[in-house]
């Protein structure tokens, strides 16, 4: 180890730290709504006042299951080859993501301008 | 013991040969581990380690097709098209910070951290262009952490390994580079 080497190290432990400052302390808010997007494209808005399981189909028969559960969604199933989506926790967070890498899936909790329950996406 | 240090085009070759089919199997015996942490694109990056040597152990024309082969291979043999972009945005990246801070004042162990966390910052750029969603962000301090520690590990490894070439007047400069460890 050269002093190059802790000098760096410390400096991005610093950085890290920083960035889970930004990105996690301040999601203590509960979020308004899943945003489900495929391919980039949002496909669907989930209100996670309601309870609700939808089914969605991506490219090559590629399918997720999304299950909004008491305020928090997860991914319940899913026939991607790795299923770390299916195996995340439930989210209900500002800012928290499960993401589909295969499926180019993501359901992303964010607060949407539309009232809670007032989202009329559910079916 | 001077013909020793003569680097021939087949002798070369079969280093090249050789540095691939070993991280090409380690990528395969990395593939069999049942390592999952629940965040996509952290994983040990076992191959990482056959790459870090190269770079020191090789001239710069041998360690790149080490570094291509393997994710190509890698990515076609355990992995799908979108893996293959992210191991290729990440493994390039990577690369090109390695070789880098190569030249600066860092041992094999600083490079191979800032491998690790370059590999996953590439990853990560290429999943937020793909998947379209800033959502991503609450994965990128998880991301970096995870390259940090598994690059001071793979680092770890490297160090001794690279130390003994050097050794034995296999690298590039022979015994002349990181003598002092």
């Amino acid at each position: 180890m050269k002093k190059g080497d802790l000098v760096l190290i410390l400096g991005l432990l610093a950085v890290i730290g920083a960035l889970f400052a930004v990105f996690w302390l301040p999601k203590k808010s509960g979020g308004g709504a899943a945003v489900v997007r495929i391919d980039g494209e949002t496909v669907e808005t989930l209100a996670l006042g309601t309870d609700a399981e939808k089914r969605y189909e991506s490219a090559d028969g590629g399918y997720n299951v999304v299950t909004v559960k008491d305020g928090r969604v997860s991914v319940t199933a899913a026939n991607c080859r790795d299923r770390i989506c299916a195996r995340h926790r439930p989210v209900s967070k500002n800012g928290e993501c499960i993401v589909c890498l295969p499926h180019c899936f993501t359901v992303t909790v964010e607060q949407t301008a539309a009232p809670e329950g007032g989202v009329d996406a559910v079916a | 013991m001077e013909h020793k240090h003569t680097q021939t085009a087949a002798r070369d070759l079969a280093t090249v040969g050789l540095m691939i089919a070993l991280a090409f199997t380690l990528s395969w015996l990395e593939s069999l581990i049942p390592f999952s942490f629940g965040v996509p694109g952290v994983k040990l990056g076992l191959s990482n380690l056959v790459v870090v040597t190269a770079l020191y152990a090789l001239p710069l024309r041998r360690s790149f097709p080490v570094a291509l082969a393997r994710i190509l291979l890698a990515g076609l043999l355990f992995g799908n098209g979108f893996s293959l972009i992210y191991s290729l945005a990440g493994g390039m990246l990577s690369f090109g910070v390695m070789l880098l801070l190569k030249r600066g004042a860092f041992s094999p162990a600083g490079v191979s951290v800032a491998g690790g966390v370059s590999h996953n910052l590439g990853q990560f750029a290429a999943a937020c262009i793909l998947l379209g969603t800033n959502g991503l962000f609450y994965y990128l301090p998880v991301l970096l952490a995870s390259g940090l520690v598994t690059g001071l590990l793979i680092g770890g490894v490297a160090l001794p390994v690279i130390r003994r070439l050097d050794r034995a007047g296999f690298t590039e400069n022979g015994k002349g580079e990181e003598k002092n460890g």
